[in-house]
């Protein structure tokens, strides 16, 4: 497994920024609202400070009510524009992010598929979800708050500075304990984490396992064995945690040590310049009560820090994707023109070097023709399908559609249909099902398509073509999900259509139904046929057999019967069967009936 | 593999036991996860020492007020210096209470959540099975969320107690001073708590869309991505991303109105709290100028104002936590308390034992077979309905509910017995049997030597062949490491490895090619000690059968494969010939 690109620190930060300046007006009006906003929290200490000294110097009343007044009018002002500010930039955020999702998204599906079959399906999907879900969460849930902190913290140490110069010195000596309890905090707490992510994926997905094979488990008599396994797993993440936990009630202890060295100095401060008759009680107060206002937005830039810090990893995956860049064609739907004609020239491929799977192979299917390939498993008859479809790019050879070659990642767009063994029903109703191959058909050509294969309970659900499948809605059985497979490509028309499902899974009046579904799917375009069943063989206009790679036999069914090949010898074998004439012996079985 | 060890165990502090243990309420799971294997211990000291630490918190203000009128108001070195040692030993309690409670409560926290996690998967995992079909999905949502809710309950125990001491200092601290001033505090401050309230409704609602919305556009990323097989197959990719474009525009939507929502209810709580400060500062100024109470009181009036506005809210929420927590505790005991698939009848109706592995006497609907199933014999058995045949497979493997006299097992009235008493005569292989997350070799047998005619029979070779590591390989259990007819193969062959003197396989080989088939036909048509039943419609594996009954026309025939197909149209329907 290869997983894909992850951005490194400068390329994330440079990407981040130019993502977020593209309107630099908009990030500047969002930096001066939580600027004032801060301006205005300040107000409240120093207020404090004006009513210390009026009582400290027996002042009028109404001075002590104006201050009063003030605090009022100063915190509530401060809170009207942090909500102002937080919306403004919740709105460019999430507006960046949602660009940013989309384009992953978007290049997501440009990637060929053999490269994402090499990084694992799993990685990919976890960069659509868990880690555009990561960023999310830091941009609508700590970001605001720690944007917040950040300027309370900063306008703060500048207040005390107003006051006196020396309360910002004696304020600024915690500091330096705070970074450096963060910076080691951080270097240890990453890689703990990671940990106990990893020992937490570990064991969910030891869990899903246990459920979603429970009957399995249970049946072998090894319910003890997989319980024993979660419980390995749940123990692991639960120590790893309990390390996580001891750092952090550490780092909290550094953090307490800071606030006590900050609050000391500020008061030895006070107590100095009072006695030398620097500044008056009142200044003294408002720095002690400023500095101890300051515990809680420490606490919130130290806390978020890291949260902050997951959100970048994710975000430095999010643009390895965009690194992907690589396909300069524009994907688009839909193609023209008639049933294709199909050339292989002398295509090898294989997985690991040195095991060929297909070897030289030359195949023609002319406009219109359905050509089946029969073939035992490993013969390279699915690796056939896969090439043709531009999943794999073929080592040597060529691959051409009207003698045009078939582009890997591109061979939809040329009006080359894959329908793989994997079968699938997104969520959404049968009509959104059908309309991903044919974005534009209309409700008759829908339901034209559905019943070409066949699918005529899909006009009998409760609200029709409109119903919802999939997920949360009607579940289909399997017959069904392959019927609307084989519906999209009733629907799109290809050019040539590559079938490589299999029917058998379904019992044998099903198989049959979806033999003849696939036919009428197929309509006048040309087909490769993956041969699951030999009755689907031997009702293509031709046959070919593959055998480590290679195609050795070629011609209608019936020449291939009458030649007495290795295809002919399948067909006897299965005729035989079918007769009941490869009878066995030794046994004593008795059956009534 | 041996199915009768069910009550063995590891030398692991659970054991899954074949008695169903006493029901689980809510309460019971509750006290389970907190109270239990000591950690009642862990959560009283954990408790107190969160009580200490926000005690401790209360009284920085304080001894800030204390150092102002001790220390700089009377310009006494000896006071001040007094002054800042009590608040050196009060940020030495408070640091060391903090790391005491956090690591205790979390202790109980954690190993909590494990305890009710092994008791979920002890449940999922017994031999009696589940009655009803609970998704994986749900499962695993409960054994991962639920209990860690109901675990994290020992946080809100820690943070209830030391909360209200935090409340109850602040009072006495305010009284202190001025009864009058504690009174604007300690009525304001719950008053405002009540609004919140009121304020946060619509908070919740949406924050609650912008979840949905953007679990919805995960969703939707998610799905598409997964099956990029078939989305690249089709050509979908340009209209999967316009549908994922308008999701994630929506999701877009719902976000900023969270955070509007949240920033003007952070808000009113600001100003709120502004107000309180404005008007406890009027007050204590007012106060202090009539010389009612000295300058550094009137700090310590103001800061305790702003600090008891924090436990009081943690105190506030105590019934909404509460509530999601009771409800997490609810799903926890309801999974517990899961009746088992199948109860036995307390009476088996008295037979014949015989010498037969298996025999069926029939239904009254036909919806099965007459059989006698015994050593060394193969029967076919073909349904007209698949899913009667899935049904009777879920009989044998006592999955499904049976009078009794109707099926014996060994001799035994199959509704007399239990799902393990069953699996002790007969093993079943279903069609949604999985692959497990194991070695190839562990995954075919855990005791014992691989079986080389068993191996041959499944055709499972050239598999291990092609397999990096052989069958030293890990397999993995989404099955992606094999494709459908390799994972069917490993299947066969395990359940060829089973020591059962009775095998029901259904449709062992719907996965594979003609000639894989025919070669697997062959290699059970070898296998001469144990009886078999293949619940089918292939021709090959019915071809190898000694007997095959058939559904045709409503009726039970019973005949060789070859004088089924000679003699019965349908019969050739069936098998698809």
């Amino acid at each position: 497994m290869s997983i894909l690109p992850i951005a490194d620190t400068r390329t994330t930060r440079r990407e981040t920024w130019r993502l977020l300046t593209r309107r630099p007006w908009v990030p500047a009006g969002v930096a001066a609202l939580f600027v004032a906003a801060a301006v205005c929290g300040l107000a409240a200490p120093a207020l404090l400070g004006v009513i210390v000294s009026t009582v400290d110097s027996n002042g009028p009343v109404g001075t002590i009510v104006a201050a009063a007044a003030g605090i009022l009018g100063a915190g509530a002002l401060a809170a009207v524009i942090t909500a102002y500010a937080q919306s403004a930039m919740a709105k460019l955020l999430q507006g960046a992010l949602a660009d940013l999702r989309e384009q992953v998204y978007a290049t997501t599906l440009r990637i060929p598929q053999a490269e994402i079959e090499r990084a694992g399906v799993g990685d990919v999907v976890s960069r659509v979800s868990g880690d555009v879900e990561a960023v999310g969460e830091a941009v609508g849930g700590v970001l605001p708050n720690f944007t917040s902190a950040v300027f309370t913290v900063a306008l703060t140490v500048a207040g005390l500075g107003v006051l006196d110069w020396r309360f910002a010195v004696a304020a600024a000596l915690a500091a330096p304990i705070q970074v450096l309890a963060l910076r080691w905090f951080l270097k240890l707490s990453g890689p703990l984490y990671r940990k106990v992510r990893i020992a937490e994926g570990e064991r969910t997905g030891q869990l899903v396992e246990a459920f979603d094979s429970a009957s399995t488990v249970v049946s072998l008599g090894r319910g003890e064995r997989h319980a024993a396994r979660v419980d390995v797993a749940s123990r692991e993440a639960v120590e790893l945690s309990m390390g996580a936990t001891k750092l952090g009630a550490r780092f909290w202890n550094r953090v307490n040590t800071a606030e006590f060295v900050g609050l000391t100095s500020v008061l030895v401060v006070g107590y100095w310049l009072t006695s030398s008759g620097l500044a008056g009680i009142g200044v003294a107060t408002a720095a002690a009560l400023l500095f101890f206002r300051l515990f809680d937005p420490i606490g919130t830039v130290l806390a978020e820090f890291d949260e902050l810090q997951k959100a970048g990893a994710g975000l430095s995956r999010l643009f390895g994707v965009l690194q992907h860049r690589e396909d300069p064609h524009a994907i688009h739907n839909g193609w023209t023109g008639s049933p294709g004609r199909l050339s292989v020239e002398d295509v090898s491929f294989s997985y690991v070097p040195g095991r060929p799977v297909l070897d030289a192979v030359t195949l023609t299917i002319e406009p219109g023709e359905r050509v089946a390939v029969v073939g035992a498993s490993g013969s390279g008859k699915s690796t056939l399908a896969a090439l043709i479809a531009g999943i794999h790019p073929p080592d040597a050879g060529r691959v051409l559609l009207d003698g045009e070659p078939v582009e890997p990642g591109l061979a939809a767009a040329s009006g080359i249909m894959l329908v793989t063994q994997e079968v699938r029903t997104f969520t959404g109703s049968v009509a959104d099902n059908l309309r991903l191959a044919a974005p534009e058909a209309s409700a008759a050509d829908v339901e034209e398509a559905l019943r070409a294969v066949g699918a005529t309970w899909a006009a009998e659900l409760s609200e029709g073509l409109d119903t919802r499948v999939g997920s949360d809605g009607v579940s289909l059985t399997g017959e069904q999900a392959q019927q609307l497979a084989l519906a999209r490509v009733a629907l799109a028309g290809p050019r040539l259509a590559v079938l490589d499902e299999a029917t058998a899974e379904t019992g044998a009046r099903a198989a049959r139904r979806l033999d003849r579904a696939t036919a009428e799917a197929i309509g006048g375009a040309s087909a490769l046929i993956i041969a699951h069943r030999l009755t689907q063989a031997a009702a293509a206009d031709r046959v070919i057999v593959m055998e480590a790679g290679r195609i050795v036999e070629s011609g209608a069914h019936a020449e291939l019967v009458e030649a007495g090949g290795h295809y002919a010898r399948l067909w006897e074998a299965w005729t035989s069967h079918a007769r009941g004439t490869a009878v066995t012996s030794g046994g004593t079985g008795t059956v009534t009936s | 593999m041996a199915s009768g060890s069910v009550e063995a165990t590891l030398g692991k502090p659970y054991r899954i036991g074949v008695s169903p243990p006493p029901p689980s309420t809510s309460g019971s799971v509750i006290r389970r996860s907190l109270l239990a294997a000591r950690r009642h211990r862990l959560l009283v000291i954990g408790s107190l020492a969160l009580t200490s630490h926000q005690i401790c918190e209360a009284l920085v203000p304080v001894v800030i007020g204390m150092t102002i009128d001790n220390g700089i108001v009377p310009k006494s070195p000896s006071g001040f210096a007094w002054s800042i040692a009590l608040l050196a030993g009060v940020f030495v309690l408070l640091s060391l209470s903090w790391r005491t409670g956090y690591t205790c409560i979390n202790r109980v926290n954690l190993d909590g959540g494990h305890e009710l996690r092994q008791g979920i998967v002890g449940r999922a995992l017994r031999p009696d099975g589940l009655a009803g079909r609970r998704g994986a999905g749900e499962a695993t949502v409960i054994a991962s969320s639920d209990t860690g809710r109901v675990s994290a309950l020992a946080w809100l125990v820690g943070r209830q107690i030391a909360s209200l001491a935090a409340v109850a200092t602040c009072t006495i601290a305010l009284m202190n001073v001025s009864v009058v001033l504690g009174l604007i505090v300690l009525v304001a401050s719950p008053a405002a708590l009540v609004l919140m309230h009121f304020v946060s409704r619509p908070l919740e609602r949406r924050s609650d869309a912008e979840q949905e919305a953007a679990a919805a556009a995960g969703g939707l990323a998610t799905e598409f991505v997964s099956g990029i097989r078939v989305v690249k197959g089709i050509g979908a990719e340009a209209e999967t991303a316009r549908r994922y474009a308008t999701t994630s525009r929506e999701s877009l939507r719902a976000a900023v109105r969270a955070v509007r929502a949240k920033a003007a209810y952070s808000g009113i709580g600001t100003t709120f709290s502004a107000a309180l400060t404005a008007v406890v500062a009027l007050v204590a100024g007012l106060f202090a100028l009539d010389g009612q109470i000295a300058i550094g009181q009137l700090v310590t009036v103001v800061g305790l104002a702003q600090f008891v506005q924090g436990p009081m809210t943690i105190l506030g929420f105590f019934g909404v936590d509460l509530a999601q927590k009771r409800a997490s505790a609810k799903r926890v005991a309801d999974f517990l308390n899961t009746p088992p698939e199948i109860i036995p009848a307390a009476e088996s109706v008295p037979g014949d034992e015989g010498t037969a592995l298996l025999s069926v006497a029939g239904h009254p609907e036909s919806a099965w077979p007459v059989l006698d199933v015994e050593g060394g014999t193969r029967v076919g058995v073909v349904f007209a309905d698949q899913g009667d045949a899935a049904a009777f497979v879920d009989t044998l493997a006592r999955r499904a509910p049976i009078e009794p006299g109707r099926i014996r097992v060994g001799g035994k009235d199959l509704a007399a017995l239990t799902p393990a008493e069953t699996r002790a005569g007969v093993h079943t292989q279903h069609r949604d049997a999985h692959v497990l997350t194991d070695t190839v070799r562990d995954n075919l047998t855990l005791d014992g030597p691989l079986d080389p005619k068993a191996l041959h029979a499944a055709a499972v070779e050239d598999v291990v062949a092609a397999l990096p590591a052989g069958l030293d390989e890990r397999l993995d259990g989404s099955g992606r490491t094999l494709s459908g007819g390799q994972r069917q193969r490993v299947l066969l062959a395990r359940a060829l490895h089973s020591p059962q003197p009775l095998l029901v396989l259904h449709d062992p080989t719907s996965a594979l090619d003609a000639v894989t088939e025919s070669h697997v036909a062959a290699g059970i048509g070898e296998l001469g000690e144990r009886g078999i039943v293949l619940v089918t419609t292939s021709p090959a594996l019915l071809s190898a059968c000694h007997t095959v009954v058939a559904q045709l026309g409503g009726e039970w025939t019973a005949a060789t494969h070859a004088e089924l197909f000679d003699t019965s149209a349908s019969y050739r329907e069936l098998v698809g010939a």
